[in-house]
């Protein structure tokens, strides 16, 4: 069945305001809903935050093919949006603005820049926004493209680190030459309130949400380059092909429907989710297994996870202000939260695998990413526009 | 003697006989509805404490509405079990029972018409925050006779219905998901006043409780302690205005001492 799948197509970025995320097919949809109403009749108060979270449970099968893979058709489909623009010499626009879905991991607007050795801004350290930035100029000036990746990493939600953005984009609304600026979507709503990004970056581009057909086609496609050849996935629950389609070209099992539902149309958080809930059939419990059971990856239903809302409001704080930053040391973190006393969650959270940790550095992991943003939405904190 | 004969028996038409009135019925009306109603008052509050924030006051609106229509379907239920109904006979018993009730509960029956009165005028709405008197606080419930406020402080005040009548009541979400959050400054007056209508605009800005989607003002007035700054903000959820006054004043408080400025005691205090 993967190697009947189509590849999947190129689709050029598509305009913010434009964005559409995928809905959820309407039996998953009802069977969420009653999750959802049995976990509210059943939570109590008492309950430890963290405990009823199962994310790490699974193991990761296909993990030395995660990073690159989902990449190319990313950067594809930026070649595609920005290829034309890159060359021509009078652009009706020089700035082209990018809202990137948040919890990119692998930095894809840099990978993209360094391929094509455009030049790239380097931000600030954070420490350096903090102080005073009001005669500091910033030089923008020179040849070719010009690639800002991250926007979220040249301000902090400080009562004095909004300068620097400030002085970025008032050298920006000047500029003429080429620049791509990347910003991801949750910094992107708070920068549009705090410094009113949008007035100087207007109509902001973004990618458009893997949908079920697309993203069926761009997972096979992954399988069909990096899985062993005669590989077969199929659902744990039933033993149906996860690819198999009827008479109509239409898919027979509502798994990657639900799939783009449940990570909102972005790439790599429904490749974490996809690849969160491959699983082999394992040989020390089976005994039995035959040659054909080693060649099958079996692909267990979706789970749904939750954070509370209304008693883990230091949890969510936290996690807005990843999403807001990108990534936080955790002395960094002290300083864009309002409270003290945030010591030890920011480890709970890492220990329940909401948040990864790199270089000293916290970020919320892709994967957890549609429980963080249902979290978020449901104790009313104010959205991205993903 | 001759008028009182003639009217007895006529009152008598009113009611119906002892054996026809279904008292078994009438008590199960009576005990179905407080029972729905107990089971609402419970249930609802309870939902909207844990459900989404967007659903929270709409569910704890639902309650009193509730409780209004049910008493009302089961007193229009009860009634034709017990009394003959016709125009004369209404009057009548409307008359008599209003003289008599109204004289010896003339403050309870006022509040829960001052009930009644709330649930199309809606001065306050459970959920709201209100200022009634000197009281500040949640609504908490919203009951036929009284309402119940929670303070910041965490207490329960009973506030009856009657206010509603001889009471200014300020609300200050009035049935939105947010409210005006205010953060007062008193600063001796020489200081760039620009800079600091800036720096205190960013420590609005900068605030993880501020919701995006409400102006930010930076008020200023020359009083005579000194330059009055009140820095006007939402929070994204009204239950955590107390967070997020306590934080623009901390912060607040760092910028203008940053700036080089000083703060004064408030106008109470000098005076």
């Amino acid at each position: 069945m993967i190697s009947t799948t189509p590849p999947p197509e190129i689709h050029p970025l598509v305009p913010l305001e434009d964005v559409d995320v995928p809905a959820w097919p309407e039996r998953a949809a009802l069977k969420m809903a009653a999750l959802r109403i049995r976990t509210l009749l059943t939570r109590s108060d008492q309950r430890p935050f963290i405990a009823e979270d199962r994310l790490d449970d699974s193991v990761d099968v296909f993990s030395d093919m995660a990073t690159p893979a989902f990449c190319a058709p990313l950067m594809a489909e930026l070649d595609e949006t920005l290829a034309s623009w890159a060359t021509n010499p009078a652009p009706k626009q020089w700035i082209k603005p990018l809202v990137l879905p948040p919890c990119d991991e692998q930095e894809l607007l840099s990978r993209w820049a360094n391929r094509h050795q455009h030049e790239v801004l380097a931000p600030p350290t954070r420490d350096a926004l903090l102080t005073d930035t009001s005669e500091q100029q910033i030089d923008l000036s020179g040849d070719g493209v010009l690639v800002i990746p991250q926007l979220e990493a040249w301000f902090l939600r400080h009562r004095c680190g909004l300068g620097l953005i400030r002085t970025l984009l008032t050298t920006l609304a000047g500029l003429e030459r080429h620049c791509v600026v990347g910003c991801n979507s949750w910094a992107w709503a708070f920068l549009c309130k705090a410094v009113d990004a949008h007035l100087i970056l207007p109509e902001p581009l973004t990618f458009e949400p893997f949908d079920e057909p697309r993203l069926r086609r761009w997972l096979a496609d992954i399988a069909r380059q990096q899985a062993e050849e005669g590989t077969r996935f199929r659902l744990s629950r039933n033993g149906e092909n996860v690819f198999a389609l009827d008479r109509k070209g239409r898919p027979r099992q509502a798994y990657f429907e639900t799939l783009a539902a449940r990570s909102r149309g972005i790439a790599w958080v429904a490749w974490h989710l996809w690849q969160h809930s491959l699983k082999k059939a394992s040989e020390e419990v089976d005994n039995d297994c035959s040659e054909d059971d080693q060649q099958t990856l079996w692909v267990v239903a979706l789970e749904e996870f939750s954070l509370p809302g209304s008693d883990g409001a230091q949890a969510l704080l936290i996690l807005q202000a990843l999403l807001i930053h990108g990534s936080l040391s955790a002395r960094e973190l002290e300083r864009v939260l309002p409270d003290p006393g945030f010591q030890g969650m920011h480890h709970a959270l890492h220990r329940a695998g909401f948040i990864g940790e790199r270089d000293g550095r916290y970020y919320c992991r892709a994967r957890a990413y549609p429980a963080i943003r249902d979290g978020l939405a449901t104790a009313g904190f104010p959205l991205d526009g993903y | 003697m001759a008028q009182q004969a003639s009217t007895s028996p006529e009152a008598a038409q009113m009611i119906r006989d002892i054996s026809d009135i279904h008292f078994v019925s009438i008590a199960l009306i009576i005990l179905g509805t407080w029972f729905a109603v107990t089971l609402v008052k419970r249930t609802l509050p309870w939902i909207a404490e844990r459900g989404p924030n967007r659903l929270r006051l709409w569910l704890l609106g639902a309650v009193p509405i509730f409780r209004l229509v049910a008493t009302a379907l089961a007193v229009a239920w009860i009634i034709p079990l017990v009394f003959k109904v016709t125009v004369e006979n209404f009057l009548v018993i409307a008359g008599a029972i209003g003289v008599a009730v109204g004289f010896a509960f003339k403050d309870y029956i006022s509040s829960l018409i001052a009930g009644v009165v709330a649930q199309f005028e809606t001065p306050w709405r459970a959920g709201d925050w209100v200022k009634i008197g000197s009281d500040y606080g949640e609504v908490r419930s919203v009951g036929m006779r009284a309402i119940k406020l929670r303070t910041l402080h965490d207490d329960i005040i009973t506030v009856p219905n009657l206010k509603l009548w001889d009471s200014n009541v300020a609300n200050s979400n009035d049935g939105e998901r947010t409210l005006m959050c205010v953060a007062d400054f008193y600063i001796a007056p020489h200081f760039d006043t620009q800079r600091m209508r800036a720096a205190l605009r960013d420590v609005a800005l900068t605030s993880a409780w501020l919701c995006y989607d409400k102006p930010i003002i930076v008020f200023v007035e020359q009083t005579e302690v000194g330059t009055h700054i009140e820095l006007r903000c939402y929070p994204f959820e009204m239950r955590d205005q107390g967070h997020f006054i306590s934080d623009l004043t901390v912060r607040g408080k760092e910028a203008i001492r940053a700036l080089g400025a000083r703060e004064v005691a408030a106008p109470a205090a000098a005076s």
